[in-house]
């Protein structure tokens, strides 16, 4: 039977399709859920009839949903989204299965950026927020840009690169803790708070900034999805099969660095996301980053729309940050996922 | 005939050279077997080959009418653990990797589909490699190296770690690509009796440079690899007919 496999092959990749566009109709269902939850119910006529009303719209509805509910929804898709892409390609250049966003350091370089703004009372355009974001994303971009140069100088490699996320992770916690023990308590709260990811502190800003960085990001990177793919099979075989490693891993390295950024950038860390949907995403679809791309991508908006849904019902309507669901969801799932290791 | 030249290859790593002005020159149907102790140099020379490593010198790959790229040259690694879940039948296909788009070709899943038949590989199509054994992952990526038809096969170490039956077999089925495509293939080995019994000829590295470089007959002789491995060895024929190094004593 020669075209046997040939069919069956095709048969898996009509399956994983389907799989994608199911995950896709649920991450919107779970969106028009998310938008119809908060302190003032909405039905699903209600959002959809705000929906089409469109921002200008002058029922409190419509004011409600185009400008507090869809930046948040919105935000909170695109983060989730970017959190989840970048820990699956950080997992990939790094070799590792339990990497993620928070390995490289780059989160907690966000983190020292929006407590030094806090604490200096940074403000742009008048907005106190906006300074605090700014100072996230640059600190982002800027321990990204150490660890890229450090790359280039010593070389690519996973222990490279895990090395340089340990130093950076101690070095800028170690700074943040510092603020926070010589800040007021009142500074000290503001700054702890802003590590729990927060979707309250969402804008049609953080919406644009990780909206574009995620749609830039994902179309490179599936450029790159047999490379990515190969990457899977090992560095050495990789290699064999003539693909340029290091230069892979250091663009795939900076793609994540805006990615993380422009996630964590507005809405503080969130734990997890990008742990948990690449592994339900490899469980689901397998390793060809042709569909494992874009579906983990998926995933992690769903889960972090779930979180957000069960953040609102388990404070009836308002909202707990959402980092504090995602790790109580990330903890049991990172133990199971360590005795399957172990095993 | 296809003709692989090889001209003053070198290779520097650290300062050190590794390899140093190796030439040799291999034809179409042979299968040169790489021997020498640890650190030789000889898994460094086929990766010079394939241009994995910053080499000096000279190779080239040629028949009567054309010359050919790296491209038609595949180098398979030695066999290490394997977490991928990919399936057998996707781990085939990344051996077409540089010609693959989005949308892979019916041609393109006919040459994979074939391979696996040719290596008896087709009812593990859609196994994950990671949950074969070392035997069947060695087959999975020889048909991986096998799927781009390459004029030149690189082998490092394709039978560490595998049976014995699982050793004549991926060498049974290296041979026979070879023999079938005219193609050239050179493998290290650190089993003498198997480089006697695959390779058409040996080549013997020593601290980087050739010591030898002919059939088994003229390269398995005892001051030779006393010279090299810093043994006392004996050398005997099997019944079989190939040659048998037999280590008497280190010196």
């Amino acid at each position: 039977m020669p075209s046997g496999n040939r069919n069956l092959y095709r048969q898996l990749n009509g399956r994983r399709l389907l799989t994608g566009t199911v995950l896709f109709a649920l991450m919107l269902a779970l969106m028009v859920v998310d938008l119809g939850m908060g302190s003032s119910g909405m039905g699903f006529g209600d959002v959809l009839a705000a929906l089409m009303a469109g921002p200008e719209g002058r029922t409190p509805h419509t004011a409600i949903l185009w400008f507090i509910r869809l930046p948040m929804t919105l935000t909170c898709v695109f983060v989730g989204g970017s959190l989840s892409l970048a820990g699956l390609q950080i997992q990939t250049i790094t070799n590792n299965a339990l990497a993620s966003p928070y390995t490289l350091g780059i989160t907690a370089g966000a983190s020292f950026g929006a407590a030094v703004s806090i604490t200096l009372g940074l403000s742009v355009a008048g907005h106190l927020w906006v300074g605090t974001a700014l100072f996230a994303l640059l600190f982002a971009l800027a321990v990204s840009l150490l660890i890229f140069h450090l790359g280039r100088m010593k070389g690519m490699t996973p222990n490279t690169l895990i090395l340089s996320g340990i130093i950076m992770n101690f070095f800028f916690q170690a700074l943040q803790q510092y603020l926070q023990y010589r800040a007021s308590p009142e500074i000290a709260q503001v700054i702890s708070g802003w590590t729990f990811g927060n979707l309250q502190r969402s804008s049609w800003v953080s919406v644009a900034v990780s909206g574009g960085l995620l749609a830039a990001g994902a179309a490179l990177l599936s450029g790159w999805s047999w490379r990515l793919t190969v990457l899977t099979t090992g560095e050495e075989r990789a290699r064999s099969l003539g693909i340029p490693v290091e230069r892979l891993r250091l663009h795939v390295f900076l793609i994540c660095s805006f990615l993380i950024a422009g996630a964590v950038g507005f809405i503080g860390t969130v734990a997890f996301v990008g742990l948990v949907a690449p592994h339900c995403a490899k469980l689901m679809l397998g390793e060809d980053q042709r569909y494992l791309l874009p579906c983990a991508t998926i995933l992690g908006a769903l889960l972090l729309l779930a979180s957000s849904i069960a953040s609102k019902m388990l404070s009836g309507g308002s909202m707990l940050p959402v980092g504090i669901i995602t790790s109580i969801v990330g903890v049991p799932f990172l133990f199971v996922l360590l005795m399957k290791k172990g095993r | 005939m296809l003709t692989l030249s090889i001209r003053n290859l070198s290779v520097q790593m650290s300062g050190n050279h590794v390899v140093r002005n190796v030439s040799a020159t291999l034809h179409g149907g042979e299968m040169v077997a790489v021997i020498g102790r640890n650190g030789a140099g000889k898994t460094t020379l086929i990766k010079a080959v394939a241009r994995l490593v910053r080499r000096s010198g000279e190779v080239t790959l040629r028949d009567d009418d054309h010359v050919f790229s790296d491209r038609d040259i595949a180098y398979v690694p030695q066999l290490e653990s394997v977490t991928s879940r990919l399936t057998v039948f996707e781990m085939v296909l990344l051996g077409l990797v540089k010609d693959l788009r989005w949308k892979v070709t019916d041609e393109q899943l006919e040459r994979v589909t074939d391979t696996l038949m040719e290596l008896g590989l087709d009812g593990l199509a859609l196994k994950p490699v990671c949950s074969l054994s070392g035997g069947q992952k060695q087959l999975v990526f020889m048909a991986q190296a096998f799927v781009s038809r390459p004029r030149v096969l690189l082998l490092d170490e394709p039978t560490s770690a595998l049976d014995l039956r699982h050793q004549l077999v991926v060498m049974d089925l290296a041979r026979k690509y070879t023999q079938e495509n005219g193609a050239i293939t050179l493998f290290v080995v650190h089993d003498l009796m198997l480089a006697s019994r695959y390779g058409s000829r040996l080549l013997m590295l020593h601290e980087g440079r050739i010591k030898a470089f002919d059939t088994a007959e003229r390269v398995l002789l005892p001051y030779l690899l006393g010279d090299v491995y810093d043994v006392e060895a004996c050398v005997e024929r099997t019944p079989p007919g190939f040659l048998n190094v037999i280590p008497v004593r280190p010196l």
